[in-house]
C-alpha cells in the first residue's frame, strides 16, 4: 500500500509539473501576437504551422508539419484576405466565388455576412472540399451580372485571390 | 448578465445554495447562465426577436424574482452570501502543496484566457459552424428564416444545436458588433467556471488537497486549454455533461441533495450544445435508470423522472421540434449505430483502437493522463468492481468512449480521417468524469494516506440524499 501511495503521489505530481511546463508555449504565443494588427494576429493564429492551438489533437497534421510536407501559411493567408476584403464589401453585395476552395468558401461566408457568397447556380449540398469541387461552377460574367451578382472572386495571374467588382446590370 | 441569471437560477433551484463554496456557486452560476440566457434568446428568436439586452436582463430578473418568491429574502441572503467553511488544520507541507496547485490552476486558466483574448476567432470549424450561425442570428430571427434549409450551407451542420451560437451572439449584442475579439471573453469565463465547478463537485466527496490535485490536472491538460482558447463547442459540452454526471453521482451517493435538480439543468445544457450531447445524455439516463433499479426508494425514482426526464423534455422540446424540420445533409450516426451496421463494420475496430492509442498517448495533448488512468483502473480493478458507486461512475466515464468507437466504425469516411479531425475533441467530452473517477478511486482505495484517506472511507453506494451532512462522510456498501 505504501508503494502504491508513493507511485500515486509521484504520478500526480509529475503530471502537474508537466502541465505547468506545457504553459510556456502560451507565453511565447501571447508575446508573438501582442503589438500586431488584428489582421496580422488572425493570419498568424489561423496558421497551424505557427500557432500551436491549431495543431491540438491532430497527430497526422503535426507529423506532416514536422516533415515539412504541409504547405505553410495557406490557411492564414486566406483568413487575412477574407478579413480584409470584408471591409471593402457593401452589406448588400452578392459574391460569386470563382475559386472553389473550402477554406475560402467557409471564411468568406462568415466574414462577408450579410453579403451572400455563392459557388453553385442551383442549391446543392456542400459539406466539404470534395462536395464543393463537385458542385462548384464559374458561369460567365454576363450571367453573373444578369443574376444580380455584384462581385466575383478569382485567381490573379500569380495565383493570388482577387475581388472583382462586376458592372451593374444595364437591363 | 450570464452570471447574474445563473446565480438567480441556482438560488431558485437549490434549496440550500450555501452548501456550495462561494467559488463553486460562481462556477455553477456561470454554467446555469450559459444555459438560461442563450436558451431564452433561442426562444425569443423563434418568436421573431433578435438578441437584445432586454432578454438577458429579463431572464436574470425573472430568475431572481422567482428565487425571492420561492425561497424568501432571509434564506436567499443566507444561502447566497454564505462563506466557505474554515479549513481543518493541516501540515505546512500540505498547505504549500495546495497553494502550488492553486497557482497552477490560476496560471493555466489565466494564460489560456489571455491567449484567447489576444487572438481573434480563427478556427475554421468554429467560424464555419458556430460563429457563422451566431452572426446570422444576431441580425435575423430564426423564424421566419429559410437559411436553416439552405443545402449550400450544409458544411455549417445546420441541425447542430444553437446554444453556443446564441452565447456568441449574446456577447456580440453587448459589444455592439460581431467583434472577433470580444466574443473570446467566453473562453476565460468558461475556463474559470469549469475549474470552480469541478473543484466544488470534487470537494463534495474528496478532501480539499485531492480535489485541488485533480482540478489542477484537469485545468492543466493542454487539450482542454487549447480547445477553450479556440472557442470550440466541445468545451461547454464537456462542462455541461460532466457536471450533470457528477451531480447525479453525488446525489445517488447522498452527497448532494440538490444534485438531481442541477443535473437536470446541466443535462439540458449538454443536449442544447452539440449533437453528441444526446449520446452523453442517453448514457447518463441509462446508467441512472440501472442504478435506481437496485434502489427501492420510490421518492428517488420520482425525483429522477421529474428532473432528469421531465425537465430536459420540457426545456429542449422547442429545439428538437425545430430540428425535426431541418434537412439532414450529413451522415446520421444515431441511425447508423444500429447493431447490424456495427456488426458489418466490426472489422474496422482493431484499426480504430490502434489509432486511438496514438491520440490517447499524445503528451502534447494529454500529457500522460490517459495511460495513467488506464494503469489506475487496471491496478485497482479488484477494488472498484465490488463498489456500485464506482461502477456507476465508470459507466458514465467509459460508455461514451465505446459509443465513439462505434461512431468511427460506422462512419462512411475512412476512420483514420475522421479520427484525425475529431478523436481528441471527442475524448474531451468524458475527460472530466475520467478524472472524477480517478479521484474517487484514489480516495476510496486510500491511495494517498497522507491526506487523511483510509480504507474506512471507501466508496460504496447508498446514503439517501440529504442525509450525508448529518452522518458525515462515509459510505454504505
Amino acid at each position: 500500500v505504501r508503494a502504491a501511495a508513493w507511485i500515486t503521489l509521484g504520478v500526480l505530481v509529475a503530471l502537474s509539473i508537466g502541465a505547468g511546463m506545457e504553459l510556456t508555449p502560451y507565453v511565447r504565443l501571447v508575446r508573438e501576437l501582442r503589438g500586431r494588427t488584428l489582421a496580422e494576429r488572425g493570419q498568424l493564429a489561423s496558421d497551424p504551422a505557427r500557432s500551436f492551438p491549431g495543431r491540438a489533437g491532430r497527430i497526422e497534421l503535426r507529423r506532416r508539419l514536422a516533415s515539412s510536407r504541409a504547405p505553410e501559411g495557406t490557411l492564414g493567408d486566406v483568413w487575412r484576405w477574407c478579413f480584409e476584403a470584408s471591409r471593402r464589401l457593401p452589406p448588400d453585395a452578392r459574391v460569386w466565388l470563382g475559386a472553389p476552395v473550402a477554406s475560402l468558401y467557409f471564411y468568406a461566408s462568415f466574414f462577408w455576412l450579410p453579403a451572400r457568397v455563392d459557388v453553385t447556380p442551383e442549391p446543392a449540398p456542400i459539406r466539404d472540399q470534395r462536395t464543393l469541387s463537385r458542385h462548384a461552377r464559374t458561369p460567365d460574367r454576363a450571367w453573373l451580372v444578369r443574376h444580380g451578382y455584384t462581385h466575383l472572386v478569382t485567381r490573379g495571374p500569380a495565383g493570388g485571390l482577387r475581388l472583382v467588382e462586376l458592372p451593374a446590370d444595364a437591363s | 448578465v450570464l452570471w447574474l441569471a445563473g446565480l438567480g437560477l441556482l438560488a431558485l433551484v437549490s434549496p440550500q445554495p450555501g452548501r456550495w463554496p462561494p467559488l463553486g456557486r460562481l462556477g455553477l452560476g456561470f454554467g446555469l447562465g450559459l444555459l438560461a440566457v442563450p436558451h431564452a434568446l433561442f426562444l425569443a428568436s423563434l418568436l421573431g426577436l433578435t438578441p437584445g439586452w432586454g432578454i438577458g436582463i429579463g431572464v436574470a430578473l425573472a430568475a431572481w424574482g422567482a428565487a425571492f418568491a420561492v425561497r424568501g429574502r432571509t434564506a436567499l441572503a443566507a444561502g447566497m452570501l454564505a462563506r466557505a467553511e474554515p479549513a481543518a488544520v493541516r501540515s505546512r507541507g500540505r498547505v504549500a502543496l495546495e497553494w502550488a496547485l492553486r497557482g497552477l490552476i490560476l496560471a493555466s486558466c489565466g494564460l489560456a484566457g489571455w491567449l484567447a483574448l489576444e487572438e481573434p476567432l480563427v478556427e475554421w470549424d468554429v467560424l464555419a459552424i458556430w460563429a457563422y450561425k451566431a452572426r446570422i442570428l444576431l441580425g435575423a430571427p430564426l423564424f421566419p428564416g429559410d437559411w436553416l434549409a439552405d443545402p449550400t450551407r450544409a458544411y455549417a451542420h445546420l441541425d447542430y444545436p444553437l446554444l453556443w451560437p446564441f452565447a456568441m451572439s449574446w456577447i456580440w449584442t453587448g459589444a455592439g458588433s460581431a467583434d472577433l475579439l470580444a466574443v473570446k471573453w467566453l473562453a476565460p469565463a468558461l475556463l474559470f467556471a469549469f475549474a470552480a465547478t469541478f473543484h466544488a463537485l470534487l470537494s463534495r466527496s474528496v478532501d480539499r488537497t485531492t480535489a485541488l490535485l485533480f482540478t489542477a490536472l484537469l485545468m492543466g491538460t493542454p487539450m482542454l486549454l487549447s480547445q477553450s482558447v479556440r472557442l470550440q463547442a466541445d468545451v461547454p459540452l464537456a462542462y455541461f455533461a460532466s457536471a450533470a454526471g457528477a451531480l447525479v453521482y453525488l446525489w445517488l451517493r447522498g452527497r448532494c441533495p440538490d444534485g438531481v435538480r442541477l443535473a437536470g439543468l446541466f443535462a439540458c445544457g449538454a443536449l442544447l450544445t452539440k449533437n453528441e450531447g444526446m449520446a452523453l445524455y442517453a448514457v447518463l439516463g441509462a446508467a441512472t435508470a440501472v442504478a435506481l433499479c437496485f434502489r427501492g426508494d420510490a421518492k428517488l425514482r420520482r425525483s429522477a423522472a421529474l428532473w432528469l426526464l421531465g425537465l430536459p423534455a420540457l426545456l429542449t422540446s422547442p429545439w428538437f421540434a425545430l430540428r425535426a424540420g431541418i434537412p439532414k445533409l450529413h451522415e446520421d450516426y444515431a441511425s447508423r449505430l444500429a447493431p447490424p451496421m456495427l456488426w458489418e463494420n466490426a472489422g474496422r475496430i482493431p484499426e480504430i483502437l490502434s489509432g486511438a492509442l496514438g491520440y490517447l498517448g499524445a503528451p502534447q495533448d494529454w500529457l500522460f493522463v490517459w495511460p495513467a488512468l488506464a494503469l489506475l483502473l487496471v491496478a485497482t480493478a479488484g477494488h472498484w468492481w465490488r463498489r456500485p458507486a464506482l461502477l456507476y461512475l465508470l459507466a458514465l466515464a467509459e460508455l461514451p468512449l465505446l459509443l465513439y468507437v462505434g461512431v468511427f466504425a460506422v462512419t462512411p469516411w475512412q476512420p483514420a480521417v475522421l479520427m484525425e479531425a475529431a478523436a481528441s475533441r471527442l475524448l474531451l467530452h468524458s475527460f472530466p468524469l475520467q478524472l472524477l473517477l480517478a479521484a474517487e478511486i484514489v480516495r476510496s482505495a486510500a491511495l494517498l494516506p497522507w491526506l487523511g484517506q483510509s480504507q474506512g472511507n471507501a466508496a460504496g453506494a447508498a446514503t439517501p440524499p440529504g442525509r450525508e451532512e448529518e452522518r458525515g462522510p462515509r459510505d454504505v456498501p
